[in-house]
């Protein structure tokens, strides 16, 4: 029996300590994940963080190297093949059969998930209208381009309708429109019913998702509804700033102690404050002290990617106060 | 079992019915045929066999050794294996289309052979065994070379001629064992071509070395051995890495 009991019942995915090394590389390092079933919960980290490392072993391919999981109620470790026939994927650079028809990519999948042969026509079918790709069953999926890839491997990961489908960055290298559609289209399902883990590094999509996560160096470090997320670990000022010469007003500020963060994106500085009262005044004055001029200075919404800089940021404040102490130093 | 035969369609379908595939599958029996009928004392009758045997053994172990590579650098590997069909699956679907595929392209130089040499089928169940256990063995062969470390095509091509050469040339095919050096008969029971090649000159009335019996056994425990090597091969590689 297992030491603890998952609310299967609630949770569709519950991890305690789930933690994978690769030889000295320590890719997931105990993590407990809780995943409600029904909603959609997008799993963001920045390249390394260990996303991929996450779902492979929730989907049963990767032997986690310590603690446990249950998928739909199922233990990770005593079966994973009853996870596999439950589940859906699709990895990272969507895995079609490029040498196979549409149809025949579809009819594979139905046959390898045992799709019953008597509904398997239909099921189809309603896979193609899902997909959008009815009038393309013939083509070869080597010839598809990226958006009806991306559709046609989500619907072969859903061919055999699967309470729960892991999406390892399905919009990576698609098109804006073909992303917005597939967004909908996986927001549909997910308010139909099907639990659905999805990997991002788009921030636009991320506001999209019931609950985030966000992991770094194979740590869970903040999780919670993207509102909740903002409003609450998230309450320091975000402004924006146009200069015509943002190199140096960026470097300017990023000297300052009540500011946290200095993005620029192309004329735009994006500042994040270190203290609740800095303002756009207090900016502009900032700057003029400095002989940096500034076209405006506007205070906005924090985006998720301001979220995550700041979550990541703080994260490694704190591991570096901890090596500190280790090593007896008094913290800074 | 079902996924088994799902996943050989599709080597069927992706890997063996590509024009180049079959083309050089039916070629190469034919170049071996004419290479070894050429200046040769010996009747033409009781090359039939050998030549049989070399292209059962190169046909059904050449797809095999590179379709697990491709697959793993397409990523449809990963998401075969993240599917309810088990690696036994797996590996059997592609042990039995190269299988067919082996066995079916020595369906051409034995029919060539029956019309043009005074070569006659003596043993019907013998050459029956000879080329479905013969094509396991080998496929299975195929299948191993593909289990091991690198995904790079041209390495694992290397690798699976590194390996198939050799296990020919102490095979018995080229120089009849009798006719061997001590040595030689010594290594020539560690080819799994050996067995096959001897069922096959059984099924066509010449002296075989072993009896029939112990070839078809070391065919199905080449077989099984190989599988076995190739399965936990994979495991290793997939549930650690
Ligand atoms: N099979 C493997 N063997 C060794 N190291 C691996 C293996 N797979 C992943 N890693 C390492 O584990 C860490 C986590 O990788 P993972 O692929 O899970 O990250 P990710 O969050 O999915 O990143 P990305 O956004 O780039 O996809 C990385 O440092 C990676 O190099
Ligand atoms: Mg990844």
């Amino acid at each position: 029996m297992p030491s603890w009991a998952p609310d299967a019942g609630r949770l569709a995915v519950v991890t305690r300590g789930l933690t994978k090394r690769f030889g000295r590389l320590l890719a997931v390092d105990h993590l407990d994940l809780e995943v409600r079933r029904g909603e959609l919960y997008g799993f963001l980290g920045p390249n390394g963080a260990g996303k991929s490392t996450t779902l492979r072993m929730l989907c049963g391919i990767l032997e986690p190297s310590e603690g446990d999981g249950h998928v739909l109620g199922i233990d990770l470790r005593r079966h994973p093949e009853r996870v596999k026939s439950s589940i859906g994927y699709m990895s990272q650079r969507f895995s079609l059969y490029d040498d196979l028809t549409v149809e025949e990519n579809l009819t594979f999948y139905a046959r390898v998930y045992m799709v019953p042969r008597a509904g398997r026509a239909a099921r189809l079918q309603q896979m193609l209208r899902l997909g959008d790709l009815v009038g393309r069953e013939r083509q070869l999926a080597g010839q598809l381009s990226g958006g009806y890839r991306q559709r046609l491997a989500l619907t072969c990961a859903l061919v055999h309708g699967p309470e729960m489908v892991f999406l390892d960055e399905p919009t990576a290298g698609v098109d804006p429109v073909s992303r917005r559609t597939f967004w909908a289209l996986v927001r549909r399902l997910a308010d139909q019913g099907t639990t659905i883990l999805i990997t991002t590094h788009y921030m636009d999509e991320a506001e999209l998702c019931d609950t985030l996560g966000f992991i770094y160096q194979g740590r869970l470090i903040a999780h919670g509804p993207p509102a909740r997320i903002k409003a609450e670990a998230f309450a320091r000022p975000v402004l924006e700033l146009q200069a015509p010469d943002p190199r140096l007003a960026a470097e300017a500020l990023a000297e300052w102690d009540a500011v946290e963060e200095v993005v620029r994106a192309g004329a735009r500085v994006r500042v994040i404050g270190a203290r609740q009262d800095l303002d756009a005044a207090a900016l502009t004055a900032y700057l003029r002290a400095h002989g940096v001029a500034a076209e405006w200075v506007t205070a906005v919404e924090p985006t998720v990617e301001d979220l995550f800089v700041s979550f990541v940021d703080r994260e490694r404040k704190a591991r570096v106060r901890e090596q500190l102490q280790a090593l007896g130093a008094p913290p800074a | 079992m079902r996924a088994a035969l799902v996943v050989a369609r599709k080597d069927v379908l992706i890997y063996y019915f590509k024009p180049p595939v079959v083309t050089f599958g039916l070629v190469f029996p034919l170049f071996f045929f004419l290479a070894f009928a050429v200046g040769r004392p010996v009747p033409l009758s009781s090359l039939v066999s050998s030549v049989l045997a070399m292209a059962l053994f190169f046909s059904a172990s050449a797809v095999g050794p590179l379709i697990t590579p491709w697959e793993r650098q397409a990523r449809t590997w990963e998401r075969l294996v993240t599917s309810p069909a088990s690696l036994e699956a797996i590996l059997a679907g592609d042990v039995l289309a190269a299988s067919v595929f082996g066995a079916g392209i020595t369906l051409l130089p034995l029919v060539l052979g029956l019309v043009v040499t005074p070569a006659r089928i003596t043993a019907p169940l013998e050459l029956v065994a000879g080329l479905l256990l013969g094509a396991l063995a080998f496929a299975a062969l195929g299948v191993l070379l593909a289990a091991r470390g690198t995904d790079a095509p041209s390495e694992v091509m290397m690798l699976s001629n590194l390996v198939r050469l050799p296990l020919i040339f102490v095979s018995g095919v080229l120089v009849p064992l009798d006719q061997v050096p001590a040595w030689g008969r010594w290594v020539a029971p560690l080819s799994p071509l050996t067995y096959g090649a001897d069922l096959l000159r059984g099924g066509l009335g010449e002296a075989r070395f072993f009896p029939a019996w112990v070839d078809a056994l070391a065919l199905v425990a080449f077989a099984t051995g190989f599988l076995a090597l190739a399965r936990f091969l994979h495991q290793r590689r997939d549930r650690a890495a």
